[in-house]
């Protein structure tokens, strides 16, 4: 039984973003799209989120942070890349201070791609990482049962 | 009010005392940016005017990487997000910046990335360097050659057959006359 | 005396959109020195100008901020339009006004949102980009992007508003704007928002001059300078043009200066449709710009003025592309707002410069 996907707690981080997803990441928590009747609440906490939404690229000063924000995550956590750049670094990808997609920080479960990701790709990606976050939940609780 | 622009080359030791000026006469400072030149690193000071709407641009040009400018921020302290900048982009150094960073103000996996002339910016600046020379080239032998053009033709006519020869004078009239038409 | 302790701000912070870092010098509750860093979202497109032409730069130039992107784009084309001596079209001169001033009010919406829940007012975050929602589906509609909307081209524009679309737009303008004076009397009259608001970030006229301030920031210390009253392209043909003033100088002035912006911005965009004129959207560009010439160019972006350079080469790359954008102009102000204020008032003085730390770092 997990409880965690009937109510996924978000934490965006917007990485080397141009905003324009950042932006589409708190239209989709708003009322226009309504994001919050799934349960998703968005939280400044590492500690309290189950989904970890990452906007842009990563560049060398990001990447450290990146990783620090999914560490500080407690199991089971689902990682979804917003936008092309997080996936695999866009339109930016051949500049000198990029060095890729959100990927080459920590490991990725669910590519909502778009330039800006548009919010009906945010929440289809947002139920795929709930599905995700499911399986992770019954992987870990058997687990500890095989204990 | 009305908004124009110039800009203006000075040398690169009068740079405080124009600044220095600006402040004086209450301009407000605009930006400060760098361009990686062929022949070194340009400099370029903004200003603007706000009484008569006239927006200053100062270039200090071809200075060498490594090279050592007075900070402004003694007279405008918001300069020195742009000292910081161009110097970790560029490799200016800048002496006396308020709040300084000591090259760590973006941290970069290349040093001075902006001073790094990739293959392509390369073969642009030789294609057009190419071209640029080709057209002053053409121009040229089109001003001299005009005369030795023609008296080419008189001789290759000379050693034609003559029934050939009178056919290629026709042709050549007739192109004339149509030349000359068009430009009318 | 109390022991200084330095925390750290950001990168990661909910009220934060952009990375944003701040080592806060802290003595028992208030600030005594702020340091900040930034360099999260450098990501060098500035050399892009090497591998995409000038023409294609421009969906580059788009992309450095999401909020400006049209002000970017925009800022953009009129620079080269200006080394390669254009002349846009008037149509096309108004379209850009017209789509320039709906991204100040989408802008400015979006900020009073956040600006709301920077002090702990999520219901009037909510409704303010309700209302925003409306605004971006103009946008989808005119142009088929909610964000980056990609309208805009060297020589002019790509697309056009047809009258039945301009005189959509106009409606649903007229219908925000009800609505939206109610949030705007909320945030100004309301006596939590004065209490959070007066007197916070205080910065002086003569502050906000020798610090060279732009935009909303600087013209809620009573600076007079807006680069729309210069009057180049379609706004020299509004019948008048007056920047918006307070003499408040702290982030309660700031509020009101941006609140009174979206509905100057509105007013604009009806004058501007009910004068559009027929004609061509675009012309054609050819060629490249001339070795060694240089063109600068300014713009009023919904944070304040953006500058920008360009070089040619001779080529149809550009040798140097060059934008300073308001932000950056701002951080001196910011760092001297945030000296001696309240810990708990870290995030409204933040937020009252209103922040494109993408826009910052390119």
């Amino acid at each position: 039984m997990a409880f965690a996907s009937k109510s996924p707690w978000v934490i965006h981080y917007d990485g080397s973003s141009c905003n324009g997803c950042d932006i589409e990441v708190l239209a989709t928590l708003c009322p226009g799209f309504d994001g919050e009747r799934f349960g998703v609440v968005n939280t400044g906490n590492p500690k309290h989120a189950d989904i970890f939404l990452v906007t842009g690229s990563v560049n060398e000063r990001n990447i450290e942070v990146v990783r620090e924000i999914y560490n500080q995550m407690l199991e089971p956590k689902v990682v979804v890349a917003c936008g092309i750049c997080a996936c695999t670094g866009g339109i930016f990808s051949d500049c000198y201070n990029v060095i890729g997609g959100v990927d080459q920080a920590i490991p990725v479960d669910v590519y909502a791609p778009g330039c800006a990701v548009r919010p009906e790709t945010l929440i289809d990606a947002i139920v795929a990482g709930v599905e995700v976050l499911d399986q992770k939940s019954k992987a870990l609780a058997e687990a500890k049962k095989g204990k | 009010m009305k908004y124009t622009t110039q800009f203006t080359t000075i040398p690169a030791d009068s740079l405080s005392e124009t600044v220095a000026a600006c402040k004086q006469r209450q301009w407000r400072y605009v930006q400060t940016l760098a361009v990686n030149g062929e022949e070194g690193i340009d400099l370029i000071y903004s200003f603007m005017d706000m009484a008569t709407g006239l927006l200053e641009n100062y270039k200090v040009e071809k200075l060498a990487k490594g090279t050592h400018m007075p900070s402004i921020t003694g007279d405008f302290l918001e300069a020195f997000v742009w000292e910081n900048e161009i110097h970790d982009l560029f490799g200016i150094n800048f002496d006396g910046i308020a709040i300084d960073f000591h090259g760590a103000f973006y941290a970069l996996a290349t040093p001075e990335p902006m001073t790094v002339i990739s293959p392509a910016q390369k073969a642009a600046r030789e294609k057009a360097a190419k071209v640029a020379a080709a057209k002053a080239a053409k121009e040229a032998k089109a001003k001299v050659g005009q005369g030795a053009a023609a008296d080419d033709m008189e001789a290759k006519l000379a050693g034609m057959d003559p029934e050939k020869a009178a056919k290629v004078r026709a042709a050549m009239e007739v192109k004339a006359a149509k030349a000359e038409k068009e430009e009318k | 005396m109390g022991k200084a302790t330095v925390i750290p701000f950001g990168p990661q912070h909910p009220v934060l959109p952009e990375p944003l870092h701040l080592d806060l010098v802290v003595e028992d509750e208030k600030v005594v020195e702020a340091i900040p860093q930034i360099g999260f979202v450098h990501r060098g497109l500035e050399k892009l100008v090497e591998t995409k032409d000038y023409n294609q730069f421009v969906y580059v130039a788009e992309r450095i901020c999401g909020i400006c992107a049209m002000g970017h784009s925009l800022g953009y084309a009129e620079t080269v339009e200006q080394l390669m001596g254009v002349e846009v079209p008037k149509r096309a001169q108004y379209l850009r006004v017209i789509w320039h001033e709906l991204s100040r009010i989408h802008s400015h919406i979006l900020w009073l949102g956040l600006a709301a829940d920077a002090f702990g007012f999520e219901s009037m975050f909510m409704h303010c980009w309700r209302l925003r929602e409306r605004v971006l589906t103009l946008f989808e509609k005119t142009t088929g992007g909610r964000v980056i909307l990609s309208v805009v081209c060297v020589g002019g524009v790509v697309r056009d508003i047809d009258d039945a679309q301009m005189a959509e737009v106009i409606s649903v303008l007229e219908g925000i704007t009800d609505e939206y004076l109610q949030i705007m009397n909320t945030l100004i009259s309301d006596y939590s928002v004065k209490n959070r608001t007066v007197g916070v970030g205080y910065l002086s006229h003569e502050d906000a001059l020798e610090l060279s301030m732009v935009g909303p920031f600087a013209r809620a210390s009573n600076v007079n300078y807006d680069v729309r009253q210069f009057g180049k392209g379609a706004y020299g043909d509004l019948s008048d043009f007056q920047p918006i003033l307070s003499n408040e100088g702290d982030c309660y002035g700031r509020v009101v200066v941006r609140c009174k912006e979206v509905l100057q911005s509105i007013d604009i965009i009806k004058e501007l449709a009910a004068k559009m004129p027929a004609g061509d959207i675009a012309v054609p560009v050819k060629g490249a710009p001339a070795a060694d010439a240089e063109a600068c160019n300014v713009l009023e972006q919904p944070r304040g003025e953006c500058y920008y350079y360009a070089r040619g080469n001779g080529s149809k790359y550009l040798e140097r592309m060059r934008m300073r954008t308001p932000t950056s102009q701002n951080i001196a102000g910011m760092v001297k707002a945030l000296d001696g204020c309240d810990f708990a008032d870290v995030n409204m003085i933040v937020l009252t410069i209103d922040p494109c730390i993408s826009c910052t770092e390119r």
